[in-house]
């Protein structure tokens, strides 16, 4: 990867997917918990999400408990690696900088 | 776009402190029901022995009821990989009760507030070292207390000790399993 992801690369992209990778493999988080790790208002963070949403980077479940609408999002396999190889190249970058 | 070392840098940190976050939060989510079930426990077993020490029985049920419920919560809150893992808890429970009953073989039988001490103690030192390992500031705040104030009880108002282990150890799991939640 010589450019970094540019989806990921923004700023509250990065921390939604940073948030999502240290959970079990299809273990999914509440919106509102992950508005509290990601520090954006709702609108801000459903913008984010959709974006990652239709790059297939992340999954967006919908329901209802106790009638109340619940939200929740998980991160999907193509979004996990992607995250990955976007690390990977961030730490190339310091790595190579530092070998200088 | 490529970007300089020292922003890689500054990213490669808020990913990480994100993560720990994250996971912190994950993990908080899934103890806190198990600190409000064995809360519960606490505050009906201490509860009933303080009332009358007769019915110190009430315990056998009463940890029956928390280590089902802690099992049935376990495979609710556990990742799809973890579901289903009865046979590691069968195991674990097993390991548990060798491991005391060599212990207290050892020690010989305890009873009364010594006894009443020893579990709430036992669970503070195993919540203090998840903290400690998993970098979870709330769990470490959870053990020192509980195992402070067990201590305290137990040489401060001996005579009281179930009552004290009733509301600060049951209610303090309890409001313990509360805060974790508000993460």
């Amino acid at each position: 990867m010589e450019q970094p992801d540019a989806l990921i690369h923004q700023p509250t992209r990065l921390k939604i997917m940073a948030a999502l990778k240290p959970l079990p493999d299809g273990q999914p988080i509440e919106f509102v918990r992950l508005k509290g790790l990601v520090g954006a208002t709702d609108g801000n963070l459903g913008a984010h999400c959709t974006t990652l949403e239709e790059a297939g980077y992340v999954a967006i479940e919908k329901d209802f408990v106790d009638k109340k609408p619940r939200t929740r999002l998980s991160l999907t396999r193509k979004g996990r690696r992607a995250f990955e190889d976007y690390v990977s190249y961030l730490r190339g970058v310091v790595d190579l900088h530092s070998k200088k | 776009m490529p970007i300089s070392p020292n922003e890689a840098a500054q990213t490669l940190h808020e990913i990480s402190a994100t993560e720990r976050a994250s996971a912190n939060a994950h993990r908080y989510a899934r103890a806190a029901p198990h600190l409000i079930l064995w809360g519960a426990v606490w505050l009906l077993g201490y509860g009933a022995g303080y009332l009358d020490a007769r019915l110190t029985v009430a315990w056998i049920p009463l940890a029956i009821i928390g280590a089902v419920g802690s099992g049935r919560l376990g495979r609710r809150t556990g990742s799809p990989g973890q579901r289903g893992g009865w046979p590691r808890s069968i195991a674990t429970a097993v390991a548990i009760l060798v491991a005391l009953s060599a212990l207290f073989a050892v020690l010989g039988p305890l009873a009364g507030p010594r006894i009443g001490a020893f579990f709430p103690i036992a669970a503070g030192f195993g919540y203090t070292v998840i903290g400690i390992r998993e970098r979870a500031t709330r769990m470490i705040v959870l053990g020192v207390a509980l195992t402070a104030l067990t201590v305290l009880g137990f040489f401060w108002v001996p005579q009281y000790f179930a009552l004290w282990m009733a509301v600060v150890g049951g209610v303090g799991l309890i409001l313990g399993g509360v805060w974790l939640r508000t993460l």
